[in-house]
């Protein structure tokens, strides 16, 4: 009784705390006062004997799909929910490796400049249309057409080609490679060429590929699942349904999975003790998303290197991380260390802790009496509060910077498409392919460098690491990249990589945490 | 009562032009617009252009608005920026959740407050009137939210007695229906509970000072008759008032609320549609609530005419 007292004085202290904190998005919440928990658990994994193939399974989660149609969706949260009904062709597995989907096997050729794939053979999309290359062909033109959600990511696309039945050739202006990691995401998703027009596909889905179809949905609140009988992968479904409930409110989800209504949900490292002490399973795994502070480097003094080198050495990295509850590893380049595209030889050790040199930094720039600049961050208080230690840290080496809290949409508003703001901190998700993000905050146009920086080697690297044949040759341009990138100090200054937990109740087996954050229930079960 | 009916109607009309110009304005004014969210990750400018001029971002806001109007006036609130599913859809059905939610808690607040005012009115100074006084007190200073939380934990959490979150259509099963909402409903009563047993106390104790009821008791009266017949219902007009102001109060309170048990009503819709600055979703939501509350105000408008014969006299 003592004990389930101190869970209820627990989750009262977290409810009240979060009542006015509630998030669209999965940000780590401020929790410095959960225990630092381990980096790497793993969720406990499916023992066939054990499986009820009865059962449903109920996630829970904060944010609702904008559509069931890959093409007609605004955001990639809204991947989760397509990935049951829409297999593609590549599928990026919880490691971060390609693995074979839709396509059996793929080659890259034509010196980077094409991706071969080889398809499966024998499978139906769910409306009984036959999965060939000709509607793969006709699916990837589709996503690349004007006011598709794909469009960006398959700009590179120059034609895509039917070489037989089951081989479709895609060819590239810049490289193929990156179409591997992007061929995973929406855009790699593949519907039925016979509903490409019916707008009733944007709510009730009839023409996937994947293992499930949806049976029920109610928007922002609820979508049901139901598997396709004769699935072409049978390993994949062990349960009769899958249920997706939605909830914005954090105590909301938690308490959903402590009484049973829902088996599995996220947490925030706030929620963290209260899920342990509910004895609920709790797994994580570093992912690729980080906190991150972008400049405006047309804004002066964001134009040099050594103030960038300044910001880097005067942040206290490791004091974030203890400030998100230790769900935060302190990180200096765009991706961990140990991702295939980052340079390993980057870790924290690389910028240290050091007011001092930062303030020598300062000097040397020419700022020895400091500097003030206005930081926009998202309104939530977990971004807040990394925003005020970030404040204190800079204000010691002389730097004032002044906090604008907005919401979200007002932020990217701003600072990408205005062109107004000095910096933004942000939480980046990891996108379909590094190439990605790598253009967008690297390259004189993309989209979160609004003043233009550039840096001519960075931008041959990155060039030749989406012509890269392989995944290893791409690794090794990419480290020379992330390296140039430190060299150079260029924005964005990364603060650390964040690790977002689940939680669930004893009888879910098979649940996996995907590196690039996203979520995919492939295979998941319950126990008898 | 027809012609105050009808009077009352046809005046709602310019009100509501002037209630949609407010909501339209308003919304305009709201910093950060829908276009780069709906534009995807990386976008690039001319398909942020793109989309505004789709959504008609671009026009004048008086052109905007004109478009919009119209469209209401035909019967079409719109359709959503973010899922495209129609916003009288939407609203239609997340308001049987929220007015089930709003219901339950009139009913609540109707049942306990009345008995406690009622009891405290009857007999000031007594000691069910300083229970009454000191429970009427602690509701209106807990927060409706708070009492929300403790409610799961003790009822959800430890007794499993109730769930915690979700909505059961009264359809599929009214106890399932009573066991989803009684928690939401408990926790948003505590305040008009409390409001409805302060006025309801304050007027009892009023009419008891008057002639009538003297000359009632005078005349041997039962002490129940003169509570119910003369003292209840000339008590009854400042308390359906505060009635009126509290179910339209409600209607903005299961915002929190509904986010906090995970129920689908509209309240959960208008936060999902502000965050992604849905603006049709927003307009529709705001627009139907207005009729809501000046229905609500008309309602209690009229039982003036009921419990008082010199309104409808006037």
């Amino acid at each position: 009784m003592r004990k389930q007292l101190i869970v209820a004085a627990a989750a009262t202290f977290l409810m009240v705390a979060s009542a006015c904190s509630a998030d669209n998005g999965e940000s780590g919440g401020g929790g410095g006062e959960a225990s630092k928990p381990k980096q790497n658990v793993a969720c406990p994994p499916v023992d066939q004997a054990s499986v009820d193939k009865s059962a449903t399974f109920t996630w829970m989660y904060s944010v609702a799909n904008t559509s069931f149609d890959p093409d007609k969706i605004t955001t990639s949260n809204s991947w989760m929910y397509l990935y049951p009904v829409y297999d593609t062709l590549v599928r990026i597995d919880a490691d971060g490796e390609p693995v074979p989907m839709l396509a059996k096997k793929w080659t890259i050729g034509d010196g980077g400049k094409s991706l071969t794939l080889n398809l499966i053979d024998n499978w139906k999309y769910h409306d009984g249309t036959p999965f060939d290359a000709a509607s793969v062909k006709a699916n990837i033109d589709r996503h690349r057409a004007d006011k598709s959600f794909n469009k960006q990511a398959l700009s590179d696309v120059t034609g895509v080609d039917v070489v037989d039945k089951g081989t479709v050739k895609v060819s590239t202006k810049s490289g193929a490679a990156p179409l591997v990691g992007i061929l995973a995401s929406s855009a790699g998703m593949m519907m039925s060429p016979k509903v490409f027009d019916d707008p009733n596909q944007a709510r009730m889905p009839t023409g996937g590929s994947g293992a499930f179809k949806v049976t029920a949905y109610e928007p922002n609140t609820k979508v049901e699942y139901t598997p396709v009988p004769g699935y072409w992968d049978p390993k994949a479904v062990n349960v009769a349904k899958m249920v997706f409930l939605i909830s914005s409110n954090d105590n909301a989800r938690l308490n959903a999975t402590i009484t049973g209504t829902a088996d599995s949900t996220f947490l925030r490292s706030s929620m963290y003790k209260p899920a342990k002490d509910a004895d609920l399973v709790v797994c994580q795994k570093p992912s690729l998303a980080s906190f991150t502070i972008a400049l405006n480097v047309k804004k002066t003094p964001f134009d040099k290197k050594e103030v960038r080198q300044a910001l880097n050495y005067a942040i206290n990295r490791e004091a974030v991380n203890e400030l998100q509850g230790g769900f935060c590893q302190p990180g200096v380049q765009m991706f961990p260390s140990s991702y295939y595209a980052a340079d390993p030889s980057l870790t924290p050790n690389a910028y240290p802790y050091d007011p001092k040199k930062a303030k020598e930094l300062l000097a040397k720039a020419g700022l020895g009496n400091g500097f003030s600049f206005t930081l926009e961050t998202d309104n939530l208080d977990a971004y807040q509060r990394v925003a005020e230690l970030i404040q204190a840290n800079l204000q010691e080496v002389g730097i004032k910077m002044n906090i604008q809290p907005v919401e979200l949409p007002k932020l990217m508003e701003g600072f990408s498409v205005n062109k107004t703001v000095d910096a933004i901190m942000v939480q980046q998700k990891a996108d379909a392919d590094p190439s990605i993000q790598v253009a967008s905050y690297y390259l004189p146009d993309g989209f979160s460098n609004p003043g233009g920086y550039s840096n001519p080697t960075i931008n041959d690297l990155a060039t030749k690491a989406k012509a890269a044949e392989s995944r290893d040759a791409a690794s090794k341009i990419y480290q020379q990249l992330f390296k140039t990138a430190h060299d150079d100090a260029a924005q964005p200054v990364t603060l650390c990589h964040l690790n977002t937990p689940l939680a669930m109740n004893k009888k879910v087996m098979g649940v996996e945490i995907y590196v690039d954050g996203s979520r995919q229930f492939r295979g998941v079960a319950v126990k008898k | 009562m027809l012609r105050l009916l009808c009077v009352r109607l046809l005046a709602m009309v310019p009100l509501l032009v002037i209630v949609s110009f407010l909501i339209y304005s308003l919304i305009a004014l709201v910093p950060g617009g829908p276009e780069v969210a709906l534009a995807g990750s990386n976008p690039t400018p001319e398909r942020i252009a793109q989309i505004r001029a789709e959504l008609g971002l671009d026009d004048p806001f008086l052109v905007q608005y004109w478009h919009w109007l119209t469209d209401v006036l035909h019967g079409d609130l719109g359709t959503s920026f973010v899922d495209h599913q129609s916003v009288w859809s939407a609203v239609v059905a997340g308001f049987p959740v929220t007015l089930s939610l709003v219901g339950l808690t009139l009913l609540i607040a109707a049942v306990v407050g009345l008995a406690l005012g009622l009891a405290a009115g009857l007999r000031p100074g007594s000691w069910l009137d300083r229970l009454s006084t000191v429970t009427a007190s602690a509701f209106m200073a807990l927060p409706y939210f708070w009492v929300g939380m403790m409610l799961v934990l003790v009822f959800a959490i430890e007794m499993r007695a109730l769930p915690a979150v979700g909505y059961v259509p009264f359809s599929d099963g009214p106890v399932e229906w009573l066991q989803h909402l009684i928690l939401p409903a408990v926790s948003l009563a505590t305040v008009p509970t409390a409001v409805v047993a302060r006025q309801t106390r304050a007027a009892v104790t009023s009419v008891m000072q008057e002639d009538y009821i003297r000359t009632a008791k005078a005349k041997g009266l039962r002490p129940r008759r003169v509570a119910v017949k003369h003292v209840m219902k000339n008590a009854a007009v400042p308390v359906v008032t505060a009635f009126g102001v509290e179910a339209n109060r409600l209607i903005g309170a299961t915002v929190v609320i509904e986010q906090l048990f995970a129920l689908p009503g509209v309240g959960k819709l208008a936060y999902f549609s502000v965050f992604s600055r849905d603006f049709p979703m927003v307009q529709g939501i705001l627009l139907i609530t207005a009729v809501l509350i000046m229905l609500v105000n008309l309602a209690v408008d009229l039982s003036y005419g009921y419990f008082n014969p010199k309104v409808r006299m006037s």
